[in-house]
């Protein structure tokens, strides 16, 4: 980030709009902006972190509209105040604007319109702009505010650095300047995420869609068997039918059986009419049953019926005054006898009353619907309770007339086992044993058909769950590789950290102590400086011996300058270094040393000095980098602040 | 510094640098958030995107 200019409008004592540029030039890469105390450099100092973040503390800093604007806008209008930034970052131009309005509310008071916006405008070399959507989140991928203090800050406060107890300071330091958290944040999101697929993947547990493939083989191959069998069933089936009637066949062609033949054939036939009217009674018994149930609810019906005929008798039902009827009334405020309705009145409260006991319209025709189409069920539902009876007893009927048939072939077979010609007895008992095998094998493929029905059941339920868990398998498969690439990416991480931290650490260590040793100056009791393991930032005297807490306060601030320059340019941070009161503490020698090589390690200086700080020799020193100079004005009259441009 | 991070990782297998590269892209965009919201899906997002990829390759 490299700044270009910045517009003040209304903002704490800068009245109106206010503009400066900065210079950016790389061989007049300093700024300054002098003032004297009051003049607003703090305010102006402080503009560069309000329009980037909107940090402000009221409390502390005071407000940020100018007083003069709003004492002099009439009440009820809004009052802006705005600071407009334009910088350059990797080869773009962008403009960024954060605006806050207030309203004055009476002479004395005025309140803020919502918080502050913030706009962020991409500008290209054509002119072309566009809009950044989420302008605080482009900014904080610039330059967090987590880093900003490092870039911005009060010269006299930095000296923080280097006081015994700071190391968790420094740590923060380098940390966020040089993003070893953007490492530390990876490895603890990917160990998180490692640890998510390895639960996932544990409740996926393997083996389930082996054992329903052995399963559904099993079942597969015992279809198969059962299949095989029926149709060596129905074979059979079919012999024994053929064995059968020729046996019959035989015994027909006997004179003396002849007779019997016939009437068995007869009885047969009788027996399978029978059977087959058992099968249709039952038939229509189960179709009545089906549509029993108004038969079933029929006392409930009545019941219903009755009540709301007694209602309707009583005139209940439909009530005699509609319920939109007597409100349409009170609504009106008159009756239809032009009779005045005055709430209060007796003739309201009668009303009212009235309106607490009707009922609604909807519920009235719902419950005349209802009573008709209760009157209408039970006058057409018919006796079916009577017609199953009926049906019962003709299926009872049935059943006895085929127990008869069946005893009667039962006695044509005994009496044909007693013949007295043998090939008659002996046809009837091979007759006889085929039909019991013939028995036998329909039993079995009846067993067979249901036993094939069952297994095509659990074949397609496996087939189903085995589509499930292959889905599961294939999640499972993809997961165990999420998982790897997770753990490698972990690990990976996890071994570059502390390794990068420890690096960047020591390149630090060794800048800082080349810009120290630039800045150092030659009365100066202490020579070089260590940045330890712990982030503790010691320094060292010119007999090697640590020496931290013999610094000045000025001595510290050097040190802490060069502590922060060296994680800047470490960083490669292409930020501008905007210091408050650099100088203040700092007495002639630090002072000429630092104004004489600090332009040179930087890519922009901007500096708000007082008429104190810039000494002679000094301003010597910084003379040739100088490419823009302003002054804060302030005047007492006004209240007001203006910047001057001085070259 | 995003680029010496990225260069952290170049001796890594060339799925674990797509997935640090974007991962870490990421957690540079959040680092101002103290909790970023749902980046762990995110992230999986990420890696179930590369390890698919691969799937999808072999």
């Amino acid at each position: 980030m490299k700044l270009e200019s910045m517009r003040l409008y209304n903002f704490r004592q800068f009245y109106g709009e206010q503009r400066i540029r900065f210079s950016v030039d790389k061989k007049k890469n300093v700024t300054i902006v002098n003032g004297v105390m009051g003049a607003g450099k703090t305010s102006l100092h402080r503009a560069f972190v309000w329009c980037l973040y909107g940090e402000w503390d009221e409390q502390t800093r005071g407000q940020i509209v100018n007083k003069r604007a709003i004492n002099e806008s009439p009440l009820n209008v809004k009052v802006e105040t705005s600071v407009q930034m334009v910088f350059t970052h990797a080869g773009e131009r962008y403009t960024a604007v954060r605006t806050l309005q207030v309203v004055k509310t009476s002479e004395s008071t005025w309140q803020p319109l919502g918080e502050s916006g913030l706009s962020l405008t991409k500008i290209t070399l054509s002119g072309q702009h566009e809009t950044i959507r989420n302008a605080q989140n482009f900014l904080e991928f610039i330059l967090p505010s987590s880093v900003s203090p490092y870039f911005f800050f009060d010269g006299e406060q930095i000296d923080e650095f280097v006081k015994p107890g700071h190391e968790t300071k420094v740590k923060s330091a380098v940390r966020n300047v040089l993003r070893i958290e953007v490492l530390e944040r990876a490895r603890h999101h990917l160990d998180a995420v490692a640890r998510d697929y390895q639960k996932d993947l544990k409740s996926r547990a393997s083996g389930r869609l082996q054992l329903l493939l052995v399963t559904k083989e099993g079942a597969q191959s015992e279809l198969d068997d059962a299949q095989k069998r029926l149709e060596e069933l129905r074979t059979e089936k079919g012999l024994a039918n053929k064995q059968i009637e020729e046996l019959n066949e035989r015994l027909r062609q006997i004179e003396s059986v002849k007779e019997w033949e016939e009437k068995k054939r007869g009885v047969q036939s009788q027996l399978q009419s029978c059977e087959k009217t058992r099968e249709r009674i039952w038939a229509e018994v189960k179709d009545l049953v089906n549509r029993s149930y108004v038969q079933m609810s029929m006392p409930v019906i009545l019941k219903a019926t009755k009540l709301l005929d007694e209602k309707r008798e009583r005139g209940e039902i439909p009530p005699g005054i509609r319920e939109q009827f007597i409100q349409d009334l009170i609504n009106r405020g008159e009756c239809i006898c032009k009779r005045p309705i005055i709430e209060g009145s007796p003739e309201h409260q009668h009303l009212a009353r009235l309106l607490q006991r009707s009922v609604s319209t909807y519920l009235t025709n719902a419950v005349v619907q209802c009573a008709g189409d209760l009157r209408s069920l039970a006058a057409n539902t018919g006796d079916t309770l009577g017609q199953i009876k009926e049906r019962m007893v003709e299926k009872a009927k049935m059943e006895d007339d085929i127990d008869a048939y069946s005893q009667e072939l039962t006695d044509i077979s005994q009496h044909l086992l007693q013949f007295d010609v043998e090939e008659v007895r002996l046809l009837e008992k091979k007759r006889k044993d085929h039909q019991d095998r013939l028995y036998s094998i329909i039993g079995d493929i009846g067993r067979k058909e249901e036993r094939i029905e069952v297994l095509h059941r659990a074949i397609e339920t496996s087939q189903r769950d085995i589509e499930k868990a292959q889905v599961t398998e294939k999640r499972a498969r993809r997961l165990q590789k999420s998982l790897s690439l997770a753990t490698r990416a972990h690990e990976a991480v996890d071994r570059m950290c502390d390794v990068f931290a420890a690096d960047m650490r020591k390149r630090i260590q060794t800048e800082a102590k080349q810009i120290f040793q630039r800045l150092v100056w030659k009365e100066s009791q202490f020579q070089d400086i260590c940045l330890s393991e712990d982030y503790s930032l010691e320094v060292l005297d010119r007999w090697g011996l640590p020496a931290r807490r013999e610094l000045s306060a000025g001595e510290r601030q050097v040190l802490s300058l060069a502590f922060i320059i060296a994680m800047a340019r470490v960083a490669g941070e292409e930020a501008p270094l905007v210091v408050d009161t650099p100088f203040g503490r700092l007495s002639s020698a630090p002072r000429q040393s630092i104004t004489k090589n600090i332009p040179e390690l930087l890519e922009q200086l901007i500096l708000f000095v007082t008429d104190e700080e810039l000494h002679k020799q000094a301003r010597q020193n910084l003379e040739p980098r100088i490419g823009a100079e302003y002054e804060l004005r302030f005047d007492q009259e006004t209240g007001s602040a203006t910047v001057a441009q001085l070259n | 510094m995003r680029d010496r991070i990225r260069d952290l990782f170049k001796e890594c297998d060339a799925d674990v640098q797509e997935v640090l590269a974007k991962v870490l892209d990421l957690e540079w965009a959040r680092l101002s958030l103290e909790k970023p919201r749902g980046i762990i899906d995110e992230i999986k997002n990420i890696v179930d995107a590369q390890a698919g990829g691969d799937e999808n390759e072999t």
